[in-house]
């Protein structure tokens, strides 16, 4: 009962991706990531605008624990106006995960939302995350907002300042429980790289590129 | 003293930030020179070229997508195709004698994720 339960919540929730989880049609996207929990690697490949398929490598770096995933995820809902567009997802893993000589499967499912102008930006994602014979259950949320500074024309490079607040209410760290990161955005043509800094004090790098 | 240490590499990330972020923009600068010639080699040759009004244009990875699409498509009937973020106009140069339809085009930014708002035809003069 108790694992039927969390699979409908883990369909009703997501995993934490903040680059577009579906690309353009017929279009690659490496992404990496890293940060205090993680060191993360994605590649999907979008065959419509309407859903992506990938593989994941992930390194949790307190557990030394290494999972290796397939990734489907899915545009929901797209809304386009004349200067914004927004666009809820469902974003679904399932793999493997080992530590400790073991090796069990795992799985994260959920939904992100976001809002963006080219001034503004916003976006949410909440995912539950699923380990299978340690029986760990995990839920995350992440929320994102940021500002462009000036305005880029295409083929510039545009800036993004963010502020990042995490949520980890399963996380034994309590200090880890709440993180708030001020980061920086920028991209230009087909990259995207991300840094911050959290309030504990732990760096964050991702980069994004897209072709 | 030791507030101070201890929020040292705090301190220093967020100047590399606002140094970089506001020092940025001295870096944006599109490419207009590219666009120009191309537009002046559209002019000589008389070619026919489009004016498309996109709405959710946001992002240069949709305006990425949107280039990469038209070109892969419609590699024979596009000479140069530019965007203009601040307006939401893609505008395509078409090769001489060449067309793209209404349906065509509708179909490639729909599947880009992108909606059609006003498609805008015309000729350069030689």
């Amino acid at each position: 009962m108790n694992k039927v339960f969390l699979l409908v919540a883990m369909l009703l929730f997501p995993s934490l991706l903040h680059a577009r989880p579906v690309s353009y049609p017929d279009g690659w996207t490496l992404m990496t990531r890293n940060n205090w929990e993680k060191h993360r690697a994605h590649l999907h490949y979008s065959p419509t605008k309407n859903y992506s398929v990938g593989v994941v490598y992930e390194h949790f770096r307190e557990d030394d624990e290494d999972e290796i995933s397939l990734q489907l995820n899915r545009l929901l809902l797209r809304k386009n106006r004349k200067g914004s567009q927004r666009n809820l997802y469902l974003k679904s893993q399932a793999g493997a995960s080992g530590w400790g000589g073991k090796l069990e499967p795992s799985g994260q499912i959920g939904f992100s939302g976001d809002w963006e102008s080219r001034k503004y930006y916003s976006s949410y994602s909440i995912a539950g995350r699923y380990e299978g014979f340690s029986d760990q259950t995990s839920m995350h949320q992440m929320m994102r907002l940021g500002v462009a500074p000036y305005v880029g024309d295409y083929g510039s490079l545009h800036t993004w300042i963010m502020l990042q607040a995490e949520h980890h209410p399963h996380e034994e760290d309590e200090s880890r429980e709440f993180i708030l990161s001020p980061m920086l955005r920028m991209f230009k043509s087909e990259y995207l790289m991300e840094i911050g800094y959290s309030f504990e004090r732990d760096f964050m790098f991702n980069f994004v590129v897209r072709y | 003293m030791k507030y101070a240490m201890r929020n040292c590499p705090l301190n220093i990330l967020v100047l590399l930030l606002s140094v970089l972020a506001f020092s940025a923009p001295s870096l944006a600068e599109g490419p207009a020179v590219r666009a120009d010639s191309l537009a002046d080699q559209t002019a000589k040759s008389g070619a026919d070229t489009l004016s498309i009004e996109v709405s959710g244009l946001v992002c240069e990875f949709c305006a990425r997508g949107l280039e990469k699409s038209f070109k892969k498509n419609k590699k024979e009937q596009v000479l140069n195709i530019s965007v203009d973020m601040d307006s939401s106009v893609v505008s395509i140069d078409l090769t001489a004698g060449a067309e793209i339809s209404d349906k065509d085009i509708r179909k490639i930014i729909n599947d880009n994720g992108l909606s059609v708002v006003k498609i805008d035809r015309g000729k350069s003069s030689k």
